[in-house]
């Protein structure tokens, strides 16, 4: 969706806060509010790309005025709720309401830490077909606006780009935060030019690469054609 | 406005939303879905145990290894799951080398996707809206407020992390190392310069003569 997350290229944004500082966590809330994230994605009752979609739906001016893990507890909050675990009235109220869990799921437990920060796991999917491009094709990021959660940021959009690499074929996030399924599809690293995209602080043989699904690609003819989607 | 009452406005929200926090782990773990002693644990994880010092492992072992380093480069995951490093966030390691004439960053425009298994959990510039918006918009301008001037006639690649590849930069080694072991060489490597926004710090810069 064309939300306020989508800030590759905004202007209007001062220096980079504290950049000699390598803390993760600016507050001890912030700190808690990755663990009940975590916590609660270990439920298994979401992934990742659903949950991206949830952070990223909310109003723009609300989006640009909170603080990072902000964003992550509306979006616990309304995970929690939509998927039956918590009442709505319970967040409003900012305590338990029912004393019996509403859903029968199994909590993370310390003993099953480490296998869940390193099992093996992959986002790669046998592909459905054969892949359209191949390193050195010139290709265009479709015009497209999807309502969904997407991965093709605003700034590539109708810009012209280079393949770099195929990295293969990967789990589509616009299909699968929508519960359409993984519908994997060939993902491939695109090199535009930085300077089509800015020219502030940017030296003439400067790039922007970025990973982009096939659906998201079409092969350089003529003019875009603007995505019906 | 006055400053004073914006000011107190700010901490009455930040309170406001400190208070959402605990109350939300206090309904979650009130009802059995999330276990107080596990939360804790999380955290310590990549406070304590995962961190860059992984990373530069990698790198330190790269700059040693040659046969180590094209395997890095052409297979990031494998490459650095073999040093014993992998998982959540890092299931799909790409390695980007810097060399004389081409820099490398790292960016996630879209929210704050960063490899943990090599450099732990990222920091908060990193997830800041600023650096977001600024590596695409005055990318240059950025490096400098991190202390990193390029000459013009450097390529500066800026990966924006839009998948779960995960990418990680290999700095350029630093000159006057020749001869120094692994161990030696990981002092060298900093988490910006596993990230792109500093390089290498030079022998002199790490105290060792």
């Amino acid at each position: 969706m064309n939300g306020a997350h989508d800030l590759g290229g905004m202007h209007g944004f001062g220096p980079v806060p504290k950049p000699e500082d390598g803390k993760p966590f600016p507050s001890e809330a912030a700190r808690r509010m990755f663990a009940v994230g975590q916590a609660t994605g270990a439920l298994g009752l979401w992934n990742i790309d659903i949950a991206r979609g949830i952070s990223e739906d909310i109003p723009p001016g609300v989006y640009l005025n909170s603080l990072y893990h902000e964003v992550s507890l509306r979006r616990v909050e309304r995970l929690a709720v939509g998927h039956g675990l918590i009442s709505a009235e319970e967040v409003e109220a900012g305590k338990a309401l029912t004393e019996f869990p509403a859903k029968a799921v199994t909590p993370l437990r310390p003993e099953n830490l480490e296998d869940f920060y390193t099992r093996k796991y992959s986002y790669e999917r046998p592909a459905p077909a054969v892949a359209k491009f191949a390193p050195g094709d010139t290709v265009r990021f479709r015009l497209s606006n999807p309502r969904g959660h997407t991965r093709l940021p605003r700034y590539a959009r109708g810009h012209q780009g280079v393949v770099e690499r195929i990295h293969g074929s990967f789990i589509f996030p616009d299909s699968r935060s929508k519960g359409q399924g993984e519908d994997p599809q060939w993902l491939y690293a695109v090199r535009i030019s930085l300077g089509d995209l800015t020219k502030d602080g940017v030296g003439p043989k400067d790039a922007l690469i970025l990973d982009a699904w096939e659906p998201y690609l079409e092969l350089l003819h003529g003019q875009p054609k603007i995505d019906e989607r | 406005m006055h400053d004073h009452d914006h000011d107190h406005d700010h901490d009455e929200e930040v309170g406001a939303l400190d208070t959402r926090v605990k109350a939300l782990e206090s309904i979650l773990t009130e009802k059995g879905y999330l276990d107080p002693a596990t939360l804790d644990l999380i955290v310590e994880r990549y406070e304590k145990k995962v961190g860059p010092r992984n990373g530069a492992h990698v790198v330190a072992k790269a700059w040693t290894d040659p046969a180590y380093r094209e395997w890095l480069l052409r297979d990031g995951t494998a490459a650095i799951e073999s040093l014993g490093y992998a998982g959540r966030q890092g299931e799909h390691m790409v390695v980007v080398e810097n060399t004389p004439s081409v820099h490398n960053v790292i960016v996630c425009t879209l929210c704050s996707c960063y490899p943990w298994p090599v450099l732990g959990l990222p920091p908060t510039w990193y997830k800041s809206k600023e650096y977001r918006a600024r590596m695409i918009a005055d990318p240059r301008v950025v490096l400098n407020e991190f202390g990193l001037e390029l000459a013009d006639d450097i390529e500066l690649r800026v990966w924006d992390s839009t998948s779960e590849i995960r990418y990680l930069v290999l700095p350029n080694r630093p000159a006057g190392t020749e001869g120094w072991t692994e161990e030696q060489l990981m002092d060298l490597v900093t988490r910006n310069s596993m990230v792109g926004t500093g390089v290498a710090l030079a022998p002199e810069q790490a105290g060792v003569s």
